[in-house]
């Protein structure tokens, strides 16, 4: 195991702990899952031609590695805090619609 | 800059084998301008052997890209001290 082991970690408003992210003791890679070319390019038989060089067997080579699974860790959770937000929003406006219709009698339609 | 107006904030530290090559990597990083400094802060610094970068930021959005971002910029940091360092008579004598 690596003793180069990096460390994140995330604070938000919202949040009453910190969030901390470190690579645990999977396999790692310097192929990121978030870091990749599109899959609409991939499965169009598209390669990818900035695809990083697999790391060396060094203390810094699997530290690029152990980065690699840490960056893909905090774009999954950000991604996933992005989808929640956009889903709030989304509720938060129809819930506005439907007060301003039931409550206010506004008919979206009328454009007077 | 006022924190009261980017409320997200991410530390990440990445341990370097020594401290000469986490200023190293601090300097190298430190140049690179932030292109929307209302809407995103990035501060590097070593302590002893370790990079530490902190990000504050106005959304999850910009403090995603700017963290993936400056991660990828500090793998290329990484794999060249891992190639090139220590080894001056090997690729420049």
């Amino acid at each position: 195991m690596s003793s180069l082991i990096p460390k994140a970690t995330y604070s938000a408003p919202d949040l009453d702990e910190s969030k901390i992210f470190t690579p645990g003791d999977g396999i790692h890679t310097t192929d990121g899952q978030t870091t990749q070319i599109s899959d609409i390019v991939i499965n169009a038989g598209g390669e990818d031609r900035d695809k990083p060089t697999e790391a060396k067997d060094t203390p810094l080579g699997h530290l690029r590695a152990e980065l690699t699974t840490l960056q893909d860790q905090i774009n999954i959770f950000l991604t996933e805090r992005m989808k929640q937000e956009k889903n709030k929003q989304s509720e938060q406006e129809e819930a506005d619609i439907e007060r301003r219709i039931l409550d206010d009698g506004v008919d979206e339609d009328d454009s007077d | 800059m006022d924190s009261i107006t980017l409320p997200y904030s991410l530390q990440l530290e990445v341990p370097f084998e020594t401290a000469k090559q986490a200023i190293i990597a601090a300097s190298t990083l430190s140049p690179d301008p932030i292109l929307k400094p209302n809407e995103v802060s990035v501060n590097y610094k070593s302590d002893e052997n370790k990079l530490i970068c902190q990000f504050q930021a106005v959304s999850d959005r910009v403090i995603r890209v700017a963290v993936s971002n400056v991660i990828e910029n500090i793998k290329t940091i990484i794999e060249c001290i891992d190639e090139f360092d220590g080894k001056e008579d090997q690729y420049f004598n």
